[in-house]
């Protein structure tokens, strides 16, 4: 058997497989849902072929004069990164307390603006009148109905996601919200409509609710808000996908 | 006992048996043999027993050598006094194959005359495979001191953190030797570095077990955002060092400087305008436009078409049209202000004469080994897709680790510091703006996805600061900046960065307010 002259390819070649494979991990068992959007999944693919590709071109490098100066702890960064995604597992950002932080009031209007935004009819139910909100139109409603709230006054929505109390709202009211997400978890932002219950106290953080309710407006920091009245609501689980992502 | 073996090389009359003799001076308990490849004008002051001389350095053969004096057994050291005419390579490469628990290569000195050392880097390619080789390069017969430091820069633009002496100043070299002597051998780095992994597992795993559930909580955060990230930026980057390694390997330089008119300030313009056509995300371009230059497009040409390129990408546009619900205002603004930033920078490196001398490569002709490190290889090259690839995995490790220590500091950012805590200081307009461009700039988040990030601090910061947070964001960040330093020198990545900054700050508070 030929002498392997060059363990820093080796480091590379492990590098590089190890990367790949987790990248193949990521997309097949869906564990990337937590992390990127899943438009990114064929790119990934695609990206762990390559390092492979790469891997397999530098394997007849093994048995050849190892390059100077090569020193196995200049891949200590990649070590670190794996290791901190390996020990510290990633998690829904649902479930993050740094989440209740990443909304705010939305666009919405200032209560002197005589300005009148474009404004579209909301897509109503036509048996009952009420406009249901799902995962495919969750962005597009919230985002008519947080731009100019004073048109929808008296609509009836029904929407689902998780409770965070705010300490800046009124009395009684919390926000119902999902996570939006474009590319990656670092851009994850809640959306959602500040909900308005008779009685918060049997309503607890996190928790996933399906409402129904009725659009009202209310003042937020000098801006007009939309806020749901609510008329019914049950306790749900989970989504299967906590994120919303953008198409 | 090991003996350590310390190669000197230099042209002749470059000084360095002047240094061996310093050397001796500081030793002295060591029993050093002197391998020498040339006899310049200069003895050695040592005995005669402890001086082998080269018979034939043409042949370049020092292993019989190395190999007598280690038959003797009675010395500690052997320096080896090195032509820079020689093959340096082939002389390491042959003692790599001697080396075993008895004896090990150790610094490497490369002895440089600094009043020649412009004329002899251009015309004698293998000083620069020296100092490329050396562990640290002393600067000799040279005294003004603005001269000293302009070669320093010259010779780490060679090799990144080397140590650069000179002779002005007043060197410890056994303490500098031993510095290096002290490195462990690279068997034994394997196993402490494997150690290494163990133990950094083992601190994580009992880390993370004794926190409470709010620290985990952050924790997890932390490792979501720091994972979404990089996962997110893997293919991209991917992309532009496939584009970039195309570039270089199968397109020819002439047919891509054809792309650019010959009056600069028209190519800039083309260039702001090129990201059009073929844009690049903001991971992707810095690796592209590095290879332009190297191509040997202009710099201000390579950076405008850098800047540009994210902005102006139509799948950024039209993900700031929908954030924005429609509101074309701000998708507007964000391309026509990203392209002055962008021309505006195309011109200062104009008017400031940048050129190739920024860029950092440690591929030179005299240092690559992927075989496709000149032009002149390519129709030698017995397959294109494997240069590619090779190129690609070179440039993969040699940026990985700063994208991975962007992603880490802009994760912890993402985790630990609340936006509200931005909020609260969005009191006064021109902070504001300040505010909000440094948040793009540390988030590093990608161009297709910040306008959402943006819109939700409108009524918090209002139109104008959110603008600057738009335009800014895709030009420069943090993630990008560490990717920048690994290509380019301290100095230019400084330049561009704060260059970036004033202008978009300036277009921001007098450009912008007109047109919103």
């Amino acid at each position: 058997m030929r002498k392997i002259r060059n363990i820093d390819v080796i480091y590379r070649i492990a590098t590089l497989v190890v990367i790949s494979v987790i990248l193949l991990y990521l997309v097949y068992s869906e564990a990337a849902r937590l992390l990127v959007h899943p438009r990114i999944d064929k790119f990934l693919v695609v990206c762990a072929i390559m390092l492979l590709i790469m891997a397999i071109y530098l394997v007849p490098d093994v048995w050849k004069r190892r390059p100077l100066d090569s020193h196995p702890f200049k891949y200590s960064f990649f070590v670190i990164a794996i290791l901190i995604g390996i020990v510290i597992q990633a998690i829904p950002l649902s479930q993050s307390a740094v989440m209740t932080d990443r909304w705010s009031p939305d666009i919405g209007v200032s209560e002197s603006s005589q300005e009148e935004r474009v404004t579209v009819d909301l897509p109503r139910n036509a048996e009952d009148g009420v406009v249901y909100i799902d995962d495919t139109n969750y962005l597009h409603i919230m985002n008519i109905i947080s731009y100019n709230p004073r048109q929808y006054v008296g609509e009836i929505i029904e929407f689902n996601g998780f409770i965070t109390f705010r300490d800046n709202f009124p009395e009684n009211t919390a926000l119902l919200g999902r996570l939006l997400m474009w590319c990656c978890a670092a851009d994850v932002v809640v959306i959602g409509a500040p909900v308005k219950f008779e009685d918060i106290s049997v309503i607890e953080e996190f928790e996933w609710l399906l409402i129904r309710g009725e659009i009202e407006t209310f003042m937020l920091n000098n801006v007009i808000q939309p806020v749901i009245r609510v008329i019914n609501f049950e306790r749900i689980e989970k989504p299967l996908s906590e994120y919303i992502y953008v198409e | 006992m090991t003996v350590k073996i310390n190669i000197i090389s230099g042209f002749i009359g470059s000084g360095k048996t002047t240094l061996i003799n310093k050397y001796i001076n500081e030793i002295s308990d060591e029993k050093v043999a002197f391998l020498l490849g040339e006899t310049g004008e200069v003895e050695i002051d040592a005995k005669d027993e402890d001086i082998f001389i080269i018979e034939d350095p043409q042949q370049e053969d020092y292993v019989p050598y190395v190999k007598k004096i280690m038959k003797k057994a009675i010395h500690d050291r052997i320096i080896i006094e090195f032509n820079s005419l020689h093959n340096l390579e082939k002389l390491i490469v042959d003692l790599e194959d001697l080396i075993s628990e008895n004896i090990k290569v150790s610094t490497k000195i490369s002895v440089v005359d600094g009043s020649k050392f412009g004329f002899l880097a251009n015309s004698i390619p293998s000083i620069v495979e020296h100092i490329h080789r050396s562990d640290l390069v002393f600067l000799n017969q040279i005294e003004d001191k603005a001269l000293i430091k302009e070669l320093e820069n010259k010779v780490k633009t060679i090799k990144r953190g080397l140590t650069v002496s000179n002779s002005k100043e007043e060197l410890s070299y056994v303490a500098t030797i031993k510095k290096y002597d002290k490195s462990l051998s690279y068997k034994s780095l394997n196993l402490t570095f494997i150690s290494f992994c163990l133990i950094a597992f083992g601190i994580l795993f009992r880390l993370i077990n004794t926190l409470d559930n709010t620290s985990v909580n952050y924790a997890q955060t932390f490792t979501t955002i720091f994972t979404g990230i990089l996962v997110e930026a893997l293919p991209f980057i991917m992309i532009g060092l496939f584009v970039s390694s195309i570039l270089h390997v199968v397109i020819p330089s002439e047919l891509i400087l054809k792309i650019f008119p010959k009056n600069k300030f028209l190519a800039i313009i083309v260039a702001s305008l090129a990201g059009l056509f073929f844009p690049v995300c903001d991971c992707a371009v810095i690796p592209v436009a590095r290879r332009l230059i190297k191509k040997g497009v202009d710099v201000p040409v390579a950076i405008t078409y850098m800047i540009a390129s994210p902005i102006v990408d139509p799948v950024v546009i039209m993900a700031t049209l929908y954030a924005f619900a429609g509101d074309i205002r701000f998708a507007a603004l964000r391309v026509f202000l990203g392209l002055l930033v962008a021309i505006i920078i195309g011109n200062i490196m104009l008017a400031t004469k940048e050129n190739q001398s920024i860029v950092i490569d440690s591929l030179t002709p005299q240092t690559c080994d992927c075989g496709f490190c000149s032009e002149d290889e390519l129709e030698e090259a017995p397959s294109k897709i494997r240069g590619v690839f090779r190129h690609v995995e070179t440039e993969f490790f040699s940026i990985m680790k700063f994208i991975i220590i962007g992603a880490a500091v802009s994760g912890l950012i993402h985790t630990y510091i609340p936006q509200s805590f931005l909020i609260n200081l969005s009191e006064n307009q021109i902070l504001s703006v300040i505010i909000l461009m440094i948040a793009a700039y540390l988030m590093s988040m990608c161009a297709t996805s910040d306008a959402f990030v943006g819109r939700s601090f409108i009524n918090a910061f209002g139109m104008l600061p959110v603008t600057g947070f738009l335009v800014f964001g895709p030009i420069m960040d943090l993630k990008n900046t560490l990717v920048m330093s690994s290509m380019y020198t301290k100095r230019f990545v400084l330049k561009v960065v704060i260059a970036t900054f004033i202008a978009t700050l300036a277009l921001i508070l007098t450009v912008a307010p007109r047109l919103l």
